[in-house]
C-alpha cells in the first residue's frame, strides 16, 4: 500500500475518532446538563419527598464508606511513608504532620474518596436506572403520571449533596490516623506531637474547601451517573456501556472540577 | 375517548406506522391485532405520550390513563404492593389522598380480583412470568383508569387466569366506561372482550370488523391471521427483510 495513502488515513481516521468523541462528549455535557436544570426546578419546587432523599442517603453513606476509609486511610500511610523520611532529612520533622494534613484535607481526601464513592455508588446507580431504563420501568413510571426524573434523579442528587461530606470527613480521620504509622514508626514522633503538627498545618478555609469540594462532588456523581444511565436505551450490552461510560465521564468531571475549585481558592 | 389521527412513525429507514388513524370511544375496546413487528406496540407508546409520532396526532379526554406492558415492566427494586401501590404514593394528585390502610385495602382487593393473595411483600423476581403479568395488570387498573392499554395481557397466562383478566377488562369497560385499546393475539381474547378490531400490517389498516366477523370473514388477510397461514398477502417481518 502506498505509504502516503496510508498516513493520511490513518490520520483522517485519528481526526475523526477525536471528532466523534468530541461531540459525543459534548453531546453527554448538553444532556447532563439539561437533566441538571430539571433537577434544580425540583428543589426549587419542593417536588422532592423527603422519603426518597433519606432513603438514597443512607445507601450512598452506607455503601461507599467501607471503601472510601480504605482507599483514603491507605493512601494516607503511602503519603506519610513518602513525606517522613525526606522530611527527616531536610531536619523538618516538626513539619511532617502539617504537610500530611495538607495533602490529605485539600487533594487526597476529597480525590480519593470520590473515586472510592465513583466506583462503589456511581457504578451501580447508573447501572440500577440503566436497567429501568430498557426493561420499560422508567417508561412505567411516566405511565403512572409520575415524573422519572423527579422519582429517580432528584433524590440520589441532593443525598450526594448532603451525604459525600460526612463520608470525606470520617475519611480525612482516617488518613490522617493511617498517615500517623509510618511517621512513629520511621520518625520516632508520638501521637500528641503528630496531632500538634496537623493542626499546625490546617487553616479554617482549608476545611470549608473540603466541604465544599465534597458537596460539589458528590452532587456531580450523583448527577452523571444517574444521567448516563437514564440515557441508556437498548439491551444489557447497553447497560454495560452505560455504566462504564459514568464511571469514566464522573472520574473526568471530578479531577477537572477539582483543578478548577483548588485554583479558585488557593492560588 | 382515544383519537388517533394520521400518525406516521419510522425508526431510522424503517417505516412502522403510516398515516394510521382509528378512533376509541368511552365505553368501547378496539383489539389491534397483526403479525410481530407491525407496529401495535408502537401504536400504544404513542398514545401514552412514551413515543413522540413523526406525524400526526393522539388526542385523549382524560389524562387518567394506565397501561399494562408486553413484558409486565415491574419496579424490580420494590415489593409487590409497593408497585401495585405506586401512584398512590407518587402520583401528585393521589398522593395525599388516602391514608396507607385504604391503600393497603385497595391493592389487596385488585390484587385478588387478579387472583393473588398474600404477595404482597414478595419481589417481582420472586413470581413467576404469569403472575408478573398479573400483578402488571393490577398495577395498572388500581387507580380506576379513563383510558387503558394493554400489550398483550394475556400472553403468557393459563386459561383461567386470561379469563379472570378478560373478565376484568370487560367490567373496567361496562363500570368506568373506559376506552380501551387490546392488543393481542389470542382468539379467545378478542371474541370475549373487543367490540372491533383493527388488522395491522406494514403500519396500516389492513382489515378492520367485528370479532364475529373476523372469524367468518373472506378476507386475505383476516383469513390468512384467523387460520394462520404461511401464505397469503402478508410476510412475517423475518422474511419480509
Ligand atoms: N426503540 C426502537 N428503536 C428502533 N426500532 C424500534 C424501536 N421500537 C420498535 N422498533 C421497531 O418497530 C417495529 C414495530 O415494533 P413493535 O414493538 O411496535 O411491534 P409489535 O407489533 O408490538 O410486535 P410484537 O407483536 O412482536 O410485540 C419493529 O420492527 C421494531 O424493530
Ligand atoms: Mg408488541
Amino acid at each position: 500500500m502506498d505509504k502516503e495513502f496510508f498516513r493520511e488515513t490513518l490520520s483522517y481516521k485519528i481526526i475523526t475518532f477525536l471528532k466523534d468523541q468530541i461531540a459525543e462528549k459534548v453531546d453527554l455535557t448538553v444532556y447532563i446538563f439539561k437533566i441538571l436544570v430539571k433537577v434544580i426546578k425540583d428543589i426549587l419546587n419542593l417536588r422532592v419527598g423527603m422519603k426518597h432523599i433519606l432513603n438514597q442517603a443512607a445507601r450512598f453513606g452506607v455503601d461507599s464508606l467501607p471503601l472510601a476509609l480504605i482507599i483514603v486511610g491507605v493512601s494516607g500511610m503511602i503519603i506519610a511513608l513518602q513525606v517522613t523520611s525526606e522530611m527527616v532529612k531536610q531536619g523538618a520533622v516538626d513539619y511532617i504532620g502539617t504537610l500530611i494534613s495538607l495533602v490529605i484535607v485539600r487533594e487526597i481526601a476529597p480525590i480519593m474518596g470520590s473515586f472510592a464513592i465513583i466506583s462503589m455508588v456511581g457504578s451501580s446507580m447508573a447501572a440500577e436506572i440503566a436497567t429501568m431504563k430498557v426493561t420499560e420501568q422508567v417508561d412505567a413510571i411516566s405511565v403512572s403520571g409520575v415524573d422519572p426524573v423527579t422519582y429517580l434523579i432528584t433524590p440520589r442528587v441532593v443525598a450526594g449533596f448532603f451525604i459525600m461530606p460526612s463520608v470525606i470527613v470520617v475519611a480525612t480521620f482516617v488518613g490522617l490516623f493511617g498517615g500517623y504509622f509510618p511517621v512513629h514508626n520511621i520518625a520516632d514522633i508520638g501521637l500528641s506531637s503528630y496531632l500538634d503538627s496537623v493542626w499546625l498545618g490546617l487553616y479554617e478555609k482549608d476545611i470549608w474547601v473540603e466541604l465544599l469540594k465534597a458537596a460539589v462532588f458528590g452532587t456531580l456523581i450523583s448527577l452523571v451517573c444517574a444521567s448516563i444511565g437514564y440515557k441508556a436505551r437498548g439491551g444489557a450490552i447497553d447497560v454495560g456501556v452505560a455504566t462504564t461510560n459514568a464511571v469514566v465521564y464522573s472520574f473526568i468531571v471530578i479531577v477537572i472540577t477539582d483543578f478548577l475549585i483548588s485554583y479558585a481558592f488557593f492560588y | 375517548m382515544i383519537k388517533f389521527e394520521h400518525v406516521s412513525k419510522k425508526y431510522d429507514d424503517k417505516v412502522v406506522l403510516n398515516d394510521l388513524s382509528f378512533t376509541v370511544d368511552a365505553g368501547e375496546t378496539l383489539a389491534i391485532v397483526g403479525f410481530s413487528g407491525t407496529g401495535k406496540s408502537t401504536a400504544l407508546k404513542i398514545i401514552s405520550g412514551l413515543v413522540e409520532p413523526d406525524l400526526g396526532s393522539v388526542h385523549l379526554d382524560s389524562r387518567n390513563m394506565s397501561m399494562v406492558f408486553q413484558y409486565s415492566a415491574l419496579f424490580d427494586s420494590l415489593n409487590i404492593y409497593e408497585n401495585v401501590a405506586f401512584a398512590f404514593h407518587e402520583r401528585d394528585d393521589l398522593k395525599n389522598k388516602y391514608t396507607e390502610s385504604q391503600i393497603m385495602q385497595i391493592v389487596s382487593e385488585k390484587l385478588r380480583l387478579v387472583g393473588l393473595q398474600n404477595i404482597e411483600d414478595l419481589m417481582p423476581s420472586e413470581l413467576s412470568g404469569g403472575m408478573q403479568k398479573r400483578v402488571s395488570f393490577a398495577r395498572a387498573i388500581v387507580t380506576n383508569p379513563k383510558i387503558i392499554l394493554y400489550d398483550e395481557p394475556t400472553a403468557g397466562l393459563d386459561p383461567v387466569s386470561s379469563t379472570v383478566i378478560e373478565d376484568y377488562i370487560i367490567r373496567l369497560k361496562e363500570e368506568l366506561k373506559a376506552a380501551s385499546i387490546v392488543v393481542t393475539h389470542q382468539m379467545s381474547t378478542i371474541k370475549r372482550t373487543a367490540d372491533r378490531v383493527i388488522m395491522l400490517y406494514e403500519g396500516k389498516i389492513v382489515w378492520q370488523g367485528t370479532p364475529a366477523e373476523l372469524l367468518e370473514a373472506k378476507d386475505p388477510y383476516a383469513h390468512q391471521f384467523v387460520y394462520a397461514k404461511r401464505e397469503g398477502p402478508m410476510k412475517t417481518t423475518a422474511e419480509a427483510r
